[in-house]
């Protein structure tokens, strides 16, 4: 059972009453999302400000410090700009690559402005790369030794 | 460990869900290796924000981590996510 910080039932509250479970596993109706666009984002909004709530509660406890309501607000609004930078910079790699679908090589272009970043995401990327060649890889009955690197952070 | 597992997904239904709506174009997509790491990326940026914070704080004696902290490691938090 998960014990939140009395500050935190406020919020907790407003992403239920923000129905974000809905945008969880059940498919948004299209039509709709064009006329709500507005309303899509405080939701998005709100699911973002909630994981970074869990974030900072996290750190909060490896360190016996409580993070205030509203310096949470401030990240988790940092957060949602930072998302916005991402996304044009994501949509302008993989235009300049004549491709509609963004992929793993524009993220880890994005992630080259940081070199920790850049080492971590790259790790990431071959972990995933690894997990989907084992999932493909039919059962031989021979092991494979997997490789792991250890993430580099600072 | 499944209230775990289930904000892990909810994060990147979120991302995927937000970084969509942020594109400039209707045909801009995100493929699902894309969407994992820009959530690990997320997750990377706001820990990195709430650590260097909660450093902050420690260095002033304070209880807790408020937003002068945030503030005062903002700054330098942006500048490194976004070198040119």
């Amino acid at each position: 059972m998960i014990r939140f910080p009395p500050n935190f039932v406020t919020l907790a509250q407003l992403w239920r009453k923000s129905r974000c479970f809905q945008l969880v596993g059940s498919k948004l109706p299209h039509s709709k999302m064009s006329v709500d666009t507005d309303e899509t984002h405080q939701r998005l909004k709100a699911a973002v400000h909630y994981t970074v709530g869990r974030l900072c509660q996290k750190v909060g406890e490896e360190h016996r410090r409580e993070f205030s309501r509203q310096v949470v607000a401030a990240i988790a609004e940092t957060a949602f700009r930072q998302c916005d930078v991402f996304a044009k910079d994501l949509e302008a790699f993989a235009r300049h690559a004549k491709r509609s679908t963004v992929n793993a090589e524009d993220v880890k272009l994005v992630a080259r402005r940081s070199t920790a970043l850049s080492i971590y995401i790259q790790n990431k990327s071959e972990e995933l790369t690894q997990e989907q060649r084992d999932l493909k890889k039919k059962s031989t009955g021979k092991r494979k030794s997997r490789d792991t690197e250890e993430d580099s952070r600072e | 460990t499944y209230t775990v597992h289930y904000y892990v997904l909810c994060l990147q239904d979120t991302i995927s869900k937000l970084l969509s709506s942020l594109f400039k174009e209707d045909k801009t997509k995100l493929s699902g290796d894309a969407v994992l790491l820009m959530a690990e990326m997320l997750k990377v940026f706001v820990q990195e924000a709430a650590v260097r914070s909660q450093k902050q704080a420690e260095s002033e004696d304070c209880d807790q981590v408020d937003i002068e902290h945030f503030e005062k490691i903002l700054p330098q938090l942006v500048r490194s996510f976004n070198k040119v």
